[in-house]
């Protein structure tokens, strides 16, 4: 309250009595746009439609006043003035404007304040042109930064000033010496820290390091056997050697690969009413790991992603690449073909803009940005850059790094599975035309197919589906579904990828994205022209964009016009050495991953709404790092690891000090703890069970999920969806997260609830709620019994003694030897427990072979039942249960159970 | 670690602190009862949605001059397509009821007796004709999916007022709807909002069952071990509030496994409701049950509920269909409302009946031939509401001679949204969240109360 009042005190300060011009240009530069801004909308625009019938218009509307007949302001004295007191927000049946948001700010209010106090002068059209025009001259004053761009809808937004510190990521990246020898993360850290009065935690122990970094770079915990060497490791590069190992580890891709999917939004379905499968996701998900692996400079990373296909079209890599621009949610289904075909326009502008440029494109879809120098001519000029790009399954030979098992056992069983449904459908066809043969005969009519009697009146032809029950009817339209999903399920074995191709049309239809036969034609290939959409309405065409780049980044680009081409030029402006908002956006997401938290706390928007980066000067020397090192991910890894910041401790001596000056540490005086993500957590779990399978890449796998939501009727555009089946065996049901099958319209609940974002946006960073629910999954539920009974079994097999067990376990779960107590008193549980086991036995739950479907059918209203078959769990593999097991085994499982619930195993210190 | 990432139940059990004192703020708590915005009546919601899209022309607005169209052919344009149509009667008779003579077609025998007590809307105007989208709209006031639901906004709105159950309930018919849990999401606010799926067999809320063999005094002792392992971490970890609140979940946790199951068991209700509601354990009558639940969910504290009906999208054997479909929600419906209002709760629960759009006077050709049924139909619907301070006993809004479109009291269904706000005491323009660079809310841009749905 009280640095309002200053503010206030300053403002009336700084604003004296003016001189006639001054308060023309006052008027002119201050008052009106902020009164066209928040009042025209409804008292102006549109006079047909003035609200309270009050015209703000012009001085002769104010006076008149509206509805209430009093006029909306007094030359000369605000406080008597109707419309300084409805900004005020003082009465409640006066707020202006009325949306909480639309609100003033407390130095707005000021300016109409002294507008009204010094007389209410306004001054016509041509004159505050004019004091415009000679404004508009001087890029920076007093009152901020005009940023040049490719120009708003009027002069009043394209010359409008920010605030230098909200227009600070798309200014060139600035250099700052550090002492030599110096790691620049500690220099700046450390400064900060000191301008503050604030000490940095002290070094983290060895333990709790390796830990640390071992999860960071790659999802899963360090081994026995690599703590043992690091903790017995004396050498002056002890560390330096863990994080070079580290980085070399294919687990590195798996990562950092998952950590850009939840940007990219990867998902193996379509969403929308069909949620379509999208058969060889896979192929991207494994290409982004590799390319990690490799360290492929991020520039050439992020061309292929936007332009593989135009760069090196022969190249099935190249191809895979594009997948990224196939990520988003994709429906097409009752929609009309214009507006489906912008839907995809829109929301891969948006996700280029967000995942490169950590700016929300779409925000500019209707209007020149509300407060970002990102004019709707940009959006609609990006968006030229894909406006010949169409969505597609395109051929791409397998590549020999591609993980091809399995083919064979899955497409077997997807065929049986289509073969069962084709039978069904087959089977009551041919019933209704016997019925329909017989209908005829009857009535002395000769037969002919269905089709052949569109034109007949009813009475002359059969009734629709006749022969078939209602039961019937709604179980044809079941398999019906099922055979169109499993025939697009059967190019999970084709040579595809989901990629792009250019055209000049608008049709695609979700069920299969080919090129048409025609796409060679002139027609198709001619180029496509943009336009902007007022208001962001598909009816209302404005002026002809060319394709183009986001303006206010200060590099010069030029995008041909031709068809083919455009992403290529756009992807190679987006990557150049001088483009800093997109190194910038780069470097800080690689800081969150270190950190928790970005330098900037949004990296998907750098905008003046986004928060501001804490360190802008590190950020800066990060960047120019990163860039001069070829755009290598690796190298700046090494960098920030090898810094004392990410060393530090997670506690702080003088913690009273720090909460108090920097509550949420984001001076980093300790390193931040973390959750587990719901990945890394159910990797852990595998992993201290032994039962992780590390294989990498290939079709996605099928986790066992509950098995309720499992069996769940999932309602799609016709019918329910099959059953979720697993893989029938542990080994392959074990591997690693990033590699289970993803559905948009079915998160699977383990994941969600720990945080796992749903795919239609992009996550740019992952929240670590901690609710409820989560220990419903994680203490109650079928797996995590199963991992504690793999667990059990690992430890009887590893150690004879329960001692031993026990001991084990520990180290496992936690990388440490339990103490005394901890040991005592879990020696003591499973005793304890073993002599409950042996009193309560555990009934066997056999898995179901199928499972009986209930669905209520349109045709009739009423619902109608079906049995389906579940044919994965005929001949399943199944874990070890608690009915598999003996009391002791079951007492064990308890402490497994346990130890996979603390807080030790849950969070990274 | 900032607040926002700590601390949060599903009904986090502030009241028992019985490992940290911390958790006793309200300060710290997101789901405390807040205050409304404004005063109002409504405390809970319940919403009654007829998925598939009820046509309004056979239910609650009936359109005669279709009996003189009947199967006369036109042309109509949908999707940019010419496509051949017929105008289809309805196959019903109608009635009126109660003094504002709401006219309900005839399977609707026991809907008439508080006809009094209901709000009829005829005025509301949808966007989109495709099932999911639709529903998205309808449910969390945006077509793409990924918004928050209803339900959320009114719980980050107005918090809990039971901290043992979820404040935002689902109860789903035989399938999950289009779009499936999108429809109650969180959307971007915190998690503890998300709507929790109210399971009719199994275990009521997912994963609440420890496996058949672990009794309660079993799940004791394990979590104990583990509270005594989560104690000596935290003494090592004393600033990481986080850590403390992990541990009070499981406490809750272990609280609610006890309680839910008795919370929802109906056979604790008295025989005559469970009649009233038609409950007749023949397997059939989930619908019934779910509505007795809603009441008793709502009683219990519970901020919002939402029922789901399947089988309303009757592009074909309309009369059949429809028939059924009406007579399945008759009674239940009917009885929550005489419920409610001899439980003295219907002033402070305000419910809502909806589906995410209804049909068109026509329909076009299905396998070559006429079908009597009816196309999907944003334009004009009806909307039922009861109690919390709406108008009963009134008609607000009509549509045209042909039900195609709404022409009186026409609102989008953003003036709806925030129509049910403001009856619950909220403000949709101060109900806001700052979510990617913008201050998001329900109506997406704002929108208008319909003053005239208030009593």
């Amino acid at each position: 309250m009280k640095s309002v009042m200053l503010i206030l005190i300053a403002l009336m300060a700084i604003l004296p009595q003016l001189s006639a011009g001054e308060a023309e240009k006052f008027f002119s530069l201050k008052v009106y746009p902020l009164i066209k801004d928040k009042c025209f909308g409804c008292h102006g625009d549109k006079s047909e439609k003035l609200k309270g019938d009050f015209d703000i218009r012009s001085m002769e509307g104010i006076l008149k006043g509206g509805e209430s007949e009093l006029p909306g302001l007094v030359k000369g004295n605000a406080d008597k003035s109707l419309i300084y007191k409805s900004i005020l927000w003082i009465d409640e049946d006066l707020e202006m404007p009325p949306k909480e948001n639309d609100r003033l700010t407390k130095e707005q209010i000021q300016i109409v304040k002294k507008w009204i106090d010094d007389g209410a002068i306004w001054v016509s059209e041509a004159e505050r042109q004019n004091y415009l025009n000679q404004d508009k001259l001087r890029l920076e004053t007093e009152e901020g930064l005009i940023v040049k761009t490719s120009g708003g809808l009027d002069d009043s937004w394209t010359y409008r000033r920010y605030n230098k510190e909200d227009v600070w990521a798309y200014q060139p990246l600035k250099k700052v010496s550090v002492p030599k020898g110096l790691n620049p993360v500690d220099f700046f850290i450390q400064k900060k820290l000191r301008e503050n009065g604030l000490d940095q935690a002290k070094k983290a122990d060895k333990r709790t390091l390796l830990r640390r970094v071992t999860y960071d770079i790659t999802g899963l915990p360090p081994t026995l056997k690599e703590i043992e060497d690091f903790v017995s490791d004396r050498s002056a590069n002890a560390w330096e050697k863990v994080v070079d190992r580290l980085l070399g580890s294919k687990h590195y891709g798996e990562q950092w690969g998952q950590r850009w999917l939840d940007v990219a939004r990867y998902s193996d379905t379509s969403g929308f009413s069909s949620d379509w499968e999208k058969s060889n996701a896979w192929r991207y998900r494994d290409y982004v790991i590799r390319s990690f692996n490799n360290d492929k400079p991020i520039n050439q990373f992020f061309r292929e992603q936007v332009a593989g296909d135009e760069i090196d079209p022969k190249n099935p890599e190249m191809v895979i690449a594009t997948g990224f621009l196939r990520m988003g949610p994709y429906g097409t289904a009752m929609i009309a073909k214009e507006e489906a075909r912008q839907q995809f326009l829109d929301d891969v502008t948006n996700s280029v803009g967000e995942t490169f440029m950590a700016h929300a494109l779409k925000c500019a879809k209707c209007h020149d940005h509300k407060f970002d120098p990102l004019p709707t001519k940009d959006y609609y000029s990006i968006q030229a850059v894909f406006a010949g790009t169409h969505p597609g399954e395109m051929p791409a030979k397998y590549l020999a790094e591609e993980n091809k098992k399995g083919f064979e056992e899955g497409r077997k069983v997807i065929k049986m599975r289509l073969e069962e449904a084709r039978k069904d459908v087959n089977r009551l066809k041919a019933k209704e035309e016997a019925a329909a043969k017989k209908w005829m005969a009857e009535r002395g009519l000769e037969y002919k197919p269905r089709n052949e009697l569109q034109d007949k009146p009813e009475g002359e032809k059969p009734p629709r589906a006749v022969g078939l029950s209602v039961a019937e009817q709604g179980f044809l339209k079941v398999r019906e579904q099922d055979v169109r999903m499993y025939t697009r399920r059967l190019e999970r074995y084709m040579p595809l990828a989901q990629s792009v191709y250019n055209g000049n049309f608008h049709l695609q239809n979700e069920k299969k994205l080919r090129p048409p036969k025609n796409i060679n034609t002139a027609k198709m290939q001619q180029a496509p022209k943009s336009f902007i959409l007022s208001g962001g309405a598909l009816t209302s065409k404005g002026p002809e964009v060319s394709p183009g780049v986001f303006s206010a980044i200060p590099t010069s680009a030029k995008i041909t016009e031709t068809l083919d081409g455009r992403r290529k030029d756009f992807a190679y402006w987006l990557t150049s050495d001088e483009n800093s908002l997109v190194i910038r956006t780069f470097v800080n997401r690689i800081w969150q991953g270190h950190f928790g938290r970005g330098i900037a706390a949004n990296p998907n928007n750098f905008g003046k709404m986004g928060a501001k980066p804490s360190h802008p000067e590190l950020l800066d020397q990060l960047s120019i790092y990163f860039r001069d090192n070829n755009w290598s991910a690796k190298k700046l890894h090494k960098l920030i690891l090898m810094s004392k910041a990410y060393q530090m401790s997670s506690q702080h001596a003088d913690l009273e000090k720090v909460q108090k000056q920097d509550p949420d540490n984001r001076l980093l005086a300790y390193f931040n703890l973390r959750r587990l993500t719901a990945e890394e957590l159910r990797d852990s779990i595998l992993q201290v069970s032994g039962e992780l399978n590390k294989n990498m890449g290939g079709l996605p796998i099928f986790p066992e999920i509950n098995m309720d939501v499992a069996l769940q009727p999932r309602m799609l555009q016709f019918s329910l969806a099959p059953a979720y089946q697993p893989s029938r065996t542990p080994e392959q049901r074990h591997r690693r997260s990033i590699y289970a099958y993803k559905t948009r319209g079915m998160p699977v609940p383990f994941m969600s609830v720990f945080n796992k974002p749903n795919a239609d946006d992009s996550c740019e960073a992952r929240d670590s709620s901690s609710v409820t629910p989560q220990v419903f999954t994680l203490f109650n539920s079928d797996n995590s019994y199963d991992r504690s009974i793999g667990f059990a079994l690992r430890l009887q097999k590893e150690n004879s003694t329960l001692v031993s067990q026990v001991a084990n376990a520990y180290k496992q779960a936690f990388g440490r030897e339990p103490d005394q107590e901890e040991l005592k008193t879990s020696i003591h549980h499973v005793k304890d427990r073993t002599f409950y086991h042996q009193k309560n036995k555990p009934v066997a739950k056999p898995y179901p072979t199928s499972v009986k479907r209930y669905c209520v059918e349109e045709f009739s209203g009423k619902g109608f039942e079906y049995m389906e078959r579940l044919d994965i769990y005929e001949n399943y593999i199944s874990d070890k249960k608690l009915w598999d097991v003996d009391a002791k085994t079951r007492a064990l499982a308890d402490l497994c159970l346990i130890l996979i619930n603390t807080n030790e195993f849950i969070y990274i210190y | 670690m900032n607040r926002r990432s700590f601390l949060q139940g599903i009904g986090a059990g502030y009241g028992a602190t019985l490992l940290n004192p911390l958790m006793a703020s309200n300060e710290i708590n997101p789901l405390a009862p807040k205050k409304a915005h404004h005063s109002a009546k409504a405390k809970a919601c319940i919403v009654i949605f007829l998925e598939g899209g009820p046509s309004h022309i056979d239910t609650f607005d009936p359109k005669p001059v279709l009996d003189k169209l009947h199967l006369k052919k036109f042309t109509t344009k949908i999707f940019n397509a010419d496509r051949k149509s017929y105008y289809v009667k309805s196959p019903f008779k109608f009635k009126k009821h109660g003094q504002s003579g709401i006219p309900m077609a005839e399977h609707f025998k026991h809907l008439g007796e508080v006809a009094d007590d209901l709000c009829l809307y005829r005025g509301a105007h949808a966007e989109s004709a495709n099932h999911p989208s639709a529903l998205s709209h309808m449910n969390t006031g945006n077509k793409f999916s990924g918004d928050p639901g209803l339900g959320a906004w009114i719980n980050y709105g107005l918090g809990s007022q039971n901290p043992d159950l979820p404040g935002h309930i689902i109860m789903t018919d035989a399938q999950f709807p289009q779009g499936g849990a999108n429809n109650w999401s969180n959307g971007y606010l915190p998690a503890m909002y998300q709507g929790t799926p109210l399971r009719s067999q199994g275990a009521p809320i997912l994963d609440l069952d420890t496996p058949a063999s672990v009794t309660r005094e079993h799940q004791r002792k394990n979590l104990d071990l583990l509270q005594m392992l989560n104690k000596r971490n935290l003494q090592r970890n004393t600033h990481n509030k986080e850590l403390a609140a992990r541990m009070n979940n499981y406490e809750l946790a272990y609280r609610m496994q006890a309680r839910v199951p008795g919370i929802i068991d109906l056979e604790k209700e008295p025989e005559h409701v469970k009649k009233l509601y038609g409950i007749d354990n023949s397997g059939k009558d989930k619908f019934n049950r779910n509505c007795l639940m809603a009441r008793r969910l709502v009683q219990k504290g519970v901020r919002f509920v939402q029922v789901y009906n399947d089988g309303w999208d009757s592009h074909d054997y309309l009369e059949r269909a429809h028939k059924t479909r009406m007579q399945a929600v008759d009674q239940p419906i009917a009885a929550l409302i005489k419920d409610l209002k001899q439980q003295g709760m219907l002033d402070d629960t305000l419910v809502f009946i909806t589906g995410e759009f209804s049909r068109t006077p026509s329909n076009t050709y299905r396998g070559g031939g006429i079908a009597l049924g009816r196309d999907h139909n944003p334009h004009a619907m009806s909307m039922l509401f009861a109690g919390g301070g709406t108008k009963a006993g009134h008609i607000i809004g009509s549509t045209d001679e042909l039900g195609d479109k709404a022409v009186e009291c026409v609102h989008p269904i953003k003036d709806v949204h925030c129509t049910i706000l403001n009856l619950m005491g909220l403000d949709d323009n101060k109900l806001t969240y700052f979510h990617g660079g913008r201050h998001k809310q329900l109506s997406q841009v704002g929108g208008t109360v319909i003053k005239d749905l208030i009593a």
